[in-house]
């Protein structure tokens, strides 16, 4: 029957590819079952009208497919949702507050020496830029918050049953602020797509109406990339770590001086190095205060892993 | 007229969520003889409980998937059928929840007398 064969086939769409020719085969003998059991009670043959009534009955294509997937799928669930929320806002007022003053300086700017008015073609341009940049971030965001949820499916999976005695002190130094690692994979995966696939962005400038994406990395920046992509990798990848632990233990702690360790190496060798950057000096006097705090931190970090020896 | 179509909606979810437990227990009763998707909802809508196709074999497979179920495929007059039945582990798994059922149906018993 041509109208059970297209109403499988239409359910076997929306299902993932190693259900589908299953699901299709039950379907076809269940329908063609119904189908019969239908015609004897009408008691004349089947034919598509009663083939009509018995796929409306199944219900439509995609809420019957839906039944058939795995429950609680979901790309963020219902427990991360208020977090997710409360970050989505977050980040759209702080990309409005970026955006409204980009837009005001682009409209000032090509107003002012004007007598026609502001340059209607600038300030397409910089909105156009402004809309690229929030759908970034938004997808920045929800793909952080996917990845967690990822983690902590994986973490409940495997974790031991709870007891009181699992409770953590009071003052505990390794408890750790979902909301800050969220918000630092957040950072790292914004600086890593930025520096990789946008670095133009890294030095915007406003001038004559226009946003300019004029570079502040030389070309010889490109050299140090490795080396700050594996930083940003391991670093990633320590945080999920440590979300997946759900605290933080001895060994991530080590992990943690460690990577410090190595941002600092990266740090001296992009501050001795050749030039890298428009206005090198100012860049680089930043990165050595940045260097320093980098070098305390790794310092408290090592004593506290040495007080913290077991 | 809105307040009716409501209570209707909420009358018929907390239906549904009790009359959903119950659906398990009900399928791996009638499974302890092999059945195909099609003769376990006319087992099951002669001794009273409909159960729509939507619902049925999606839970069969569900099932299967949870080990309490096991499957195969056969040939009959040409078409091909799955028949299902209960595992070891459904079994075992039906005759808990069947005490469950009762003693839950004790209580409300009590409760509702």
């Amino acid at each position: 029957m041509e109208v059970i064969d297209r109403y499988v086939h239409e359910i076997g769409e929306h299902l993932p590819w190693n259900l589908r020719a299953d699901v299709e085969a039950e379907l076809r003998s269940l329908l063609l079952d119904s189908l019969e059991e239908r015609a004897r009670a009408a008691q004349r043959p089947p034919d598509p009208l009663l083939a009509e009534a018995v796929i409306r009955e199944f219900g439509a294509p995609e809420e019957v497919a839906k039944r058939y997937l795995p429950q609680d799928q979901y790309l963020i669930g219902p427990r991360l949702f208020p977090a997710y929320q409360v970050a989505v806002k977050i980040a759209v007022i702080g990309i409005a507050a970026v955006s409204g003053a980009l837009f005001i300086a682009a409209i000032a700017g090509s107003a002012v020496g004007r007598r026609e008015g502001p340059d209607l073609l600038a300030v397409a341009h910089t909105i156009w830029r402004v809309a690229m940049g929030f759908l970034f971030n938004l997808a920045l965001v929800t793909l952080v918050f996917a990845i967690i949820e990822r983690v902590q499916l994986r973490r409940e999976a495997t974790a031991p049953a709870w007891s009181p005695a699992m409770l953590p002190p009071v003052k505990d130094p390794d408890r750790i602020s979902q909301a800050g690692m969220v918000l630092e994979m957040y950072l790292i995966l914004l600086f890593a797509v930025l520096f990789n696939f946008y670095p133009e962005w890294v030095g915007m400038a406003i001038a004559n109406s226009r946003v300019y994406l004029t570079s502040s990395l030389l070309p010889a920046f490109a050299t140090y990339m490795p080396l700050v992509n594996v930083f940003w990798a391991l670093d990633f990848a320590l945080h999920l770590t440590v979300l997946s632990h759900g605290r933080w233990r001895r060994e991530t702690r080590a992990a943690e001086f460690a990577l410090g360790l190595y941002g600092a190496v990266i740090l001296y060798l992009v501050i001795t190095g050749q030039p890298l950057f428009r206005l090198d000096f100012l860049v680089k006097a930043f990165l050595k205060g940045v260097l320093a705090l980098v070098l305390f931190g790794s310092g408290m970090r090592l004593y506290r892993l040495l007080k913290s020896r077991p | 007229m809105v307040r009716a179509a409501q209570r209707d909606s909420v009358r018929e979810n907390l239906g549904l969520e009790f009359r959903r437990g119950a659906l398990v227990l009900a399928v791996l009763s009638q499974l302890q003889q092999e059945q195909y998707g099609y003769s376990l909802k006319k087992a099951l809508a002669e001794r009273g409980l409909e159960i729509d196709e939507g619902t049925l074999y999606p839970l069969l497979r569900r099932l299967e998937a949870q080990g309490l179920l096991r499957s195969r495929w056969t040939l009959e007059d040409g078409r091909p059928r799955r028949y299902y039945r209960t595992s070891a582990l459904g079994e075992t798994m039906q005759r808990d929840l069947a005490a469950d059922w009762q003693s839950l149906a004790r209580a409300m018993e009590r409760l509702l007398r």
